[in-house]
């Protein structure tokens, strides 16, 4: 779903384009054709953010430190075209940048070249030290005059406040700089035989590691940059190949779905549940259902399969002592956390666990609305409209002393009402199939006194039919090409951090291709993006056909 | 519940001291008497003045932040002249009709009264009673219509009205309701907030909320964060010790300026603007710290200040949290979102309002009765908040005065209507605006939605025109219109939103 939103950028694209520069104008494209439809200005995100911190000062401690929150397009944090200035930004980045120089000079000796005194030998040991460390912070290479203004501008801080307090504001400079908490495109430079409609080197590297590791590259993905390879599919691949093992790559796939799946959303108070009806649903319990479903992405799609249907058959999960009680399953022994294998009857696969059953529920009964939607337009990828205006949505939601019936029968007038059987045809035929699952995720079989009936049909879909119950549904998703095509769809839309328009098209439907010829394993899928000419290219189709 | 805008006593607390900050089990009740074990306990251990303390533990409503010492000016800000603040309570599901207008003038007409002569409480209706002692400064509209909310594409009602209510403009609709320009408390930022003038260019508070913004604020879809934790607020609006005595590091946002200075001129065209946006974004920021650490009352560093899990504490908080800003003057722009409240704090049986209650007040006495006192309950504490304001003294009277105070939501009624969307405003903006006063207006608008429409085939004013005369009280003397600046029709004409409201001032 493309925001209908038009990004500065584009606008002023459409505005000013193709005109001959006479200097600095800002109707220069500086060097391309014309500047319509360049990929945005990205910012990093709050996840990229750490991990680029973490990685850029790997020795020292750092605080806990507090980001904005993000504006989410189908659910990912990184649509650059979602991401907003503002002044609360900027001074969060201020603030951020202080507390992270702070830690740093504390430990200055993890980060300074060895026998490097400040105090002594200033001005020599920020020479070796912004050498080494500015190429690193801002992901490219530096230019001699950028190094020696930096240097300046130390050797003036030194001389007001000291050696120590002018390496903290050095930190501090380069932490709010452009070239840190933007990831800068200028293209490949003429003058190395490159073309300015392609990213350069570095810049490639930078979306490799951002998009595998959601963090900057490290000295090998630097050096390949160096060396020039990262232009041609083959050496990507296989940088890709290398980055896939390394367990920042393993963190991001599991945060893709974090993002993509919304496990989040049982935190919020949205998903508050009555307290009476609900007691042991707690902060603790909520956390816990959040952490199983963290850990069964990483156990089947980075220690399991890797594949995209062990995500809707996969019957082993983690619970702790909570979830166990909540599932009907022993607890765990010896450790607080340990591994399951649900009944193939009850339990398998993702939409049958706590996190998503209980963040599609109302405060007392589960929501077959909330769980069909979200299965058709996250699992599906379809676009589901708003109900009418006139009409009161909300369902009574009320306690045991409810009219006698079971939660199904409380939507009825979903199917007898023809101006809601239209859309909830399709959204309702999901949801009742859960029916066997309650507000908290606890399989049931009695609702309100009656037998559970959670038979349903999908409708609208490629697999289509009559079904009975959320595991015969996971399987029917499992094998369903529109799943498969939605999965590859919210890969694209997170590699290249945009929405998808319908140019992307063609290039969608061959990532698919392969995602499929390689039975659905993800790790292939990401190769295949990687690969792609359109991974290395400025610009976007454009945005209206 | 007082019956008349409280006083605060005169501050008896050497500010050398510093703030001190009462940390409270949860159970604590600072009003109650004193020489309770509590009181003992902290008594000893925060070695207050026996008269700071009564000073503090008498006062009116019982604050578990911080203890009462603003008052005769010792402790507040100098030369504070007349300045203009907007304050936005926000609760939600509008209201229930017949148990919050007042029988004053006929609904449905265009219609007049005053309220400065009504002498008995009970002559409010039952939502706005609590408001009583403050008559003389209200100004109640009856009639006003989210017009723009109308004009709008069919979508969730809260999603749409939480998008409508303070922007006047068209939303962006994907799955969730998306603010599409600045609300009125943003756009107010060049007016009452800028960085050479406050610390903070607006401060956004919430009790029992989700942690951004309801009502979408930051234009093009932004939400602007805000605080539920009464803890960082506070720090937000105050720097520690050590932060006061850092040297400004103005060199190191020089510096940072002109980083994006240089390279917006090396990226094309569509990068420059972003990038330009974010070295004055930097310059603006500079310009704030300035201000924010001169702190223009005589109130030094605070010390601890915990996280309340219980609302009540966490409402008292906000009060002393608001009385502090608006004293100190760290800001002009206050907004505070209101969560729903459980049913048991409405007294229905346990549940939640939205879907148990909210919809149906129109259609049965049970569920009337619980929103009733849900509304009664939001201007119980709004009172509170305006006791605070009062107890300022200010040039032209006290804060209150000064500050315009509104009070409104997403919706005009529980069941997700949009026409006679009520607002209550507090305070004059310095005189600008004639309070004391229940208007009301006649449906004399078509409904975008066409002729046809449950809720009238026509409409009050366009609530745009509300905000052009706030705006316009509060300093944008030239603002013309607010948000959208017409409507289309279902029928495709055009109906115009501009200017300003009538009769406010």
């Amino acid at each position: 779903m493309t925001l209908a939103l038009l990004s500065l950028g584009s606008l002023l694209s459409v505005a000013g384009c193709g005109r001959q520069s006479e200097g600095n104008e800002s109707t220069d494209c500086k060097g391309i054709s014309d500047c319509q439809n360049l990929s945005p200005l990205r910012r990093l995100t709050n996840v990229e953010y750490r991990n680029t911190l973490r990685d850029l000062f790997p020795q020292v401690t750092l605080p806990e430190l507090e980001f904005l929150n993000e504006n989410l397009v189908d659910g990912f944090e990184n649509n650059a075209e979602a991401q907003n200035l503002s002044e609360d930004l900027v001074t969060s980045y201020r603030k951020v940048a202080f507390q992270v120089a702070d830690a740093v000079t504390a430990e200055k000796a993890k980060v300074l070249p060895p026998n490097c005194d400040l105090a002594t030998q200033g001005e020599s040991c920020m020479q070796a030290f912004v050498e080494g460390f500015l190429p690193k912070a801002y992901r490219r290479p530096v230019s001699d005059v950028q190094r020696t203004s930096l240097l300046g501008f130390y050797s003036e801080r030194a001389s007001a406040l000291g050696p120590e307090a002018a390496f903290r504001d050095v930190l501090r400079v380069v932490l709010q700089s452009p070239y840190f908490i933007y990831r800068v495109e200028r293209g490949g430079s003429e003058a190395e035989g490159l073309s300015p409609e392609l990213l350069s080197s570095y810049e490639i590297a930078n979306r490799l590691s951002y998009f595998l590791w959601a963090s900057m590259p490290d000295e090998a993905l630097f050096a390949a940059a160096s060396a020039g390879g990262l232009h041609s599919p083959e050496e990507r691949e296989a940088q890709a190949k290398r980055m896939l093992e390394d367990e920042r790559a393993k963190a991001m796939i599991v945060d893709f779905h974090r993002q993509w799946l919304d496990l989040d959303r049982i935190l919020h108070v949205e998903t508050d549940k009555n307290r009476e009806i609900h007691p042991q649903y707690d902060g603790m319990l909520r956390a816990a259902m959040r952490e199983e479903s963290l850990r069964f992405i990483r156990h089947h799609l980075i220690e399991g399969s890797g594949t995209l249907s062990s995500l809707f058959l996969g019957r082993q999960s983690w619970v702790n002592a909570d979830l166990a009680r909540l599932y009907g399953v022993a607890p765990p022994e010896g450790a607080p956390w340990g591994l399951v294998e649900f009944d193939a009857a009850e339990r398998a696969g993702f939409l049958t666990q706590a996190n998503f059953l209980a963040s599609r529920s109302g405060p007392v009964h589960p929501s077959p609305v909330g769980r069909g939607v979200f299965v058709l337009r996250r699992v599906l990828c379809f676009d589901i409209p708003a109900p009418p205006a006139d009409v009161v949505t909300a369902v009574r939601d009320g306690d045991k002393a409810d009219a006698a019936g079971t939660n199904r029968e409380r939507f009825e007038a979903h199917s007898t009402n023809p101006r809601c059987a239209s859309c909830h045809q399709y959204i309702d035929g999901v949801g009742f199939g859960f029916e066997s699952y309650d507000a908290l995720g606890r399989h049931r079989q009695q609702d309100n006194g009656r037998p559970v009936d959670d038979s349903s049909e999908l409708r609208g879909t490629d697999v289509n039919g009559a079904f009975r119950g959320a595991i015969e549904l996971s399987n029917r998703l499992a094998s369903s090409p529109q799943v498969q095509r939605c999965n590859t769809l919210h890969w694209f839309r997170y590699a290249f951090g945009r929405s998808e328009r319908p140019g992307d098209a063609p290039l969608v439907d061959a990532l698919n291709q392969t995602y499929g010829d390689a039975g659905q394993k993800i790790r292939d899928l990401l190769v295949a993006l990687v690969r792609n000419d359109a991974f290395i290219a400025r610009k976007a189709p454009p945005a209206l056909p | 519940m007082p019956s008349s805008p409280a006083k605060l006593p005169p501050p008896s607390l050497n500010p050398a001291q510093g703030v001190l900050v009462l940390k409270q089990s949860k159970r604590a009740e600072a009003s109650s008497p004193p020489r309770t074990p509590l009181q003992r306990r902290l008594r000893g251990k925060l070695a207050l003045s026996r008269r700071a303390f009564l000073a503090s533990a008498g006062a009116v409503g019982g604050s578990l932040l911080l203890p009462r010492f603003l008052g005769e000016g010792t402790i507040r800000a100098e030369n504070m002249g007349r300045p203009k603040r907007l304050i936005i309570f926000y609760t939600g599901h509008g209201t229930v009709p017949p148990d919050w207008r007042m029988p004053f003038v006929q609904a449905g007409t265009e219609g007049e009264a005053s309220l400065i002569d009504i002498a008995d409480p009970g002559a409010f209706s039952p939502i706005l009673q609590p408001l009583h002692a403050y008559r003389s400064q209200l100004l109640v509209l009856d009639g006003l219509s989210l017009t723009t909310a109308f004009a709008d594409a069919s979508f969730n009602e809260h999603e749409l009205g939480n998008a409508h209510a303070l922007t006047a403009s068209k939303a962006i609709l994907s799955r969730r309701a998306s603010a599409g320009k600045l609300s009125f408390d943003q756009a107010m930022i060049p007016y009452l907030g800028r960085p050479e003038q406050v610390a903070l260019p607006y401060l956004a508070l919430g009790i029992n909320t989700d942690n951004l913004a309801l009502y979408n604020r930051g234009g093009a879809g932004g939400k602007v964060p805000i605080l539920r934790n009464p803890a960082t607020a506070f720090s937000r609006l105050f720097p520690s010790a050590g932060d006061l005595n850092q040297p400004l590091p103005s060199e190191v946002l020089n510096r940072v300026h002109g980083e994006y200075e240089a390279l917006a001129k090396d990226l094309p065209g569509p990068y420059q603007a972003q990038l330009a946006a974010h070295r004055d974004l930097v310059s603006d920021v500079q310009k704030r710290m300035n201000v924010f650490y001169q702190l223009k009352c005589g109130l030094p560093a605070a010390t601890e200040v915990q996280e309340y899990a219980e609302r009540s504490a966490r409402e008292a908080a906000v009060l002393d949290l608001i009385q502090l800003a608006v004293a100190c003057d760290r800001t002009r722009i206050i907004s505070l979102q209101i969560g729903d409240y459980s049913n048991e704090e409405v007294g229905a049986p346990p549940g939640k309002v939205h879907e148990d209650y909210a919809h149906n007040a129109h259609l049965n006495d049970t569920a009337r009765t619980v929103m009733r006192n849900y509304h009664r309950r939001n201007a119980t504490y709004l009172a509170r908040i305006l006791d605070r304001l009062q107890g300022i003294p200010e040039e032209g009277g006290s804060a209150l005065d000064n500050s315009i105070v509104l009070w409104c939501g997403e919706l005009a009624t529980g069941s997700h209507e949009f026409a006679n969307w009520p607002v209550v405003i507090a305070g004059s903006a310095g005189g600008a605006l004639r309070t004391g006063r229940y208007l009301s207006w006649a449906p004399s608008l078509p409904n975008p939605k066409g002729p046809d429409h449950p809720q009238g085939g026509m409409v009050g004013p366009a609530h745009n025109r509300l905000f052009v005369s706030l705006g316009r009280a509060l300093g944008a003397s030239d603002m013309q219109q607010f948000g959208d600046a017409e409507a289309t029709t279902s029928s495709g004409g055009t109906l115009p939103l501009t200017g300003a409201l009538d009769r406010l001032s």
